[in-house]
């Protein structure tokens, strides 16, 4: 069976529920407990963004397997107000909501790959991926 | 014998409902979960019984294919009951989902005994009626993976309510350990606690020990930095202990700075300094 798995964000448990999933599946792929970390920190990283700034999104968690190489990518997706300035909120430190504004930047520098796409008053789409070495 | 036009599998169902009814339950004595006494015989022939009516009458019309359509709304609703109350009783999910492919496997034996003598016809009539099945099955399936995701979540709420206790283990020494998710509701009332029973106490040193928690993201480590200043202005110290070498290094990583902080690895640890700084030495006794 196809290892892919669906979190509807609606509230704070559900940021629970995701990252439980994640490192699940991080565990079962064969990530070591310093990737389990890396990859669970993102997703609640992700997932409470959505939570917090759209209210509502999904987060997908699925095993990646090309040709040589075997990972895992999470797709977090919103249809909120969207990020108005990707490259500000890209860096450390700035935040709307008086957190720490390292959730984006450091989710980044925990993953291998990190793609953000996001239109004002769109939504917003965070994919991030792992490999496994 | 007068061939049959075509080949009627809703006859076939109503006609035989009975010795479906008898060997499906048969089938079905065999799966773990009947075996380990979740359920009985008797409730399970009356529960069958039950469905093969409802789906007999949702394919009296002859659609086999559109089970949206308003004559399997019954049908739809078993399922769904069906699948909720065998994920509490602690069905595992291809016990679930047998429920309705030991069904399909009797009936296919059926239609194969009773047309055994027009190949093309029964073929047809295989494949619609597998496919049938095979949608019903996975009905039963999603709905039971619903239901145990309701399960965890309700469980995962008592696990928001356990408060989180002060406690004094020493004069002016305060230990919080924080067990489980300390996401937001959570931590703004462990927060008011921790200052509350400062005060009470008129602690000056604080170990906040976070060996039972499993993930620290921003928000979470925002949180335990708020409430150590906090507490630094009501003037009692923090001491930061058990965070695992990967909560750390995930941590300095992501760019929380903890170089304001003092930690130790383990609420031993945390424990010792506290004394230190209270110049209490703990001593075996001379006997
Ligand atoms: N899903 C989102 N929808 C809208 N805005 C977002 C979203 N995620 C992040 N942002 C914006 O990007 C900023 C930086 O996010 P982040 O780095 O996670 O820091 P923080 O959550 O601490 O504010 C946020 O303050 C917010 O303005
Ligand atoms: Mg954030």
């Amino acid at each position: 069976m196809e290892k892919i798995e669906e979190v509807s964000i609606n509230n704070s448990e559900d940021i629970i529920l995701a990252r439980q999933i994640a490192r699940e599946m991080a565990k079962e792929l064969g990530f070591g407990l310093a990737d389990q970390t890396r990859i669970t920190t993102a997703v609640s990283e992700l997932s409470r963004n959505i939570y917090t700034f759209a209210g509502t999104g999904r987060v997908v968690v699925k095993a990646l397997s090309e040709s040589a190489k075997k990972g895992m990518e999470i797709i977090a997706e919103d249809r909120g107000p969207g990020i108005p300035d990707i490259e500000m909120a890209m860096q450390d430190g700035y935040s709307t909501n008086k957190g720490l504004g390292q959730g984006l930047p450091g989710t980044k520098r925990l993953m291998d790959e990190f793609e953000i796409k996001s239109e004002a008053g769109k939504g917003a789409t965070v994919t991030i991926r792992k490999w496994l070495r | 014998m007068a061939k049959k036009e075509g080949l009627n599998i809703s006859e076939l169902l109503a006609k035989k409902e009975k010795e479906i009814l008898d060997a499906w339950t048969k089938a079905q004595a065999d799966i773990t979960a009947f075996k380990k006494g979740l359920i009985t015989e008797k409730q399970l022939r009356e529960e069958s019984a039950r469905f093969l009516g409802i789906l007999v009458r949702a394919v009296a019309g002859g659609n086999l294919e559109d089970i949206t359509a308003p004559e399997y709304d019954e049908v739809n609703k078993f399922l769904a009951n069906f699948s909720v109350s065998r994920a509490s009783i602690g069905f595992s999910p291809s016990e679930t989902a047998t429920y309705i492919f030991s069904l399909k496997d009797t009936v296919l034996r059926f239609l194969q005994d009773e047309f055994g003598d027009q190949p093309a016809e029964l073929s047809k009539a295989v494949i619609g009626f597998s496919m049938l099945m095979d949608k019903l099955g996975l009905i039963t399936v999603e709905t039971y993976v619903k239901a145990r995701e309701d399960v965890i979540r309700e469980q995962q709420k008592s696990l928001l309510e356990i408060s989180t206790p002060v406690i004094q283990v020493w004069e002016e020494i305060l230990v919080l350990p924080l067990i489980g998710t300390i996401d937001s509701a959570r931590a703004k009332q462990i927060m008011e606690n921790l200052l509350e029973s400062i005060v009470a106490t008129k602690s000056s040193i604080v170990i906040m020990d976070i060996t039972g928690v499993p993930a620290v993201d921003t928000e979470v480590a925002n949180r335990l930095l708020r409430t150590m200043q906090a507490a630094k202005l009501m003037g009692a110290e923090c001491v930061l202990t058990g965070i695992s070498p990967q909560i750390s290094q995930t941590l300095v990583h992501i760019g929380v700075d903890l170089s304001g902080v003092t930690t130790r690895a383990s609420l031993r640890d945390g424990l010792a300094l506290a004394f230190r700084k209270l110049k209490l030495k703990v001593t075996k006794m001379e006997v």
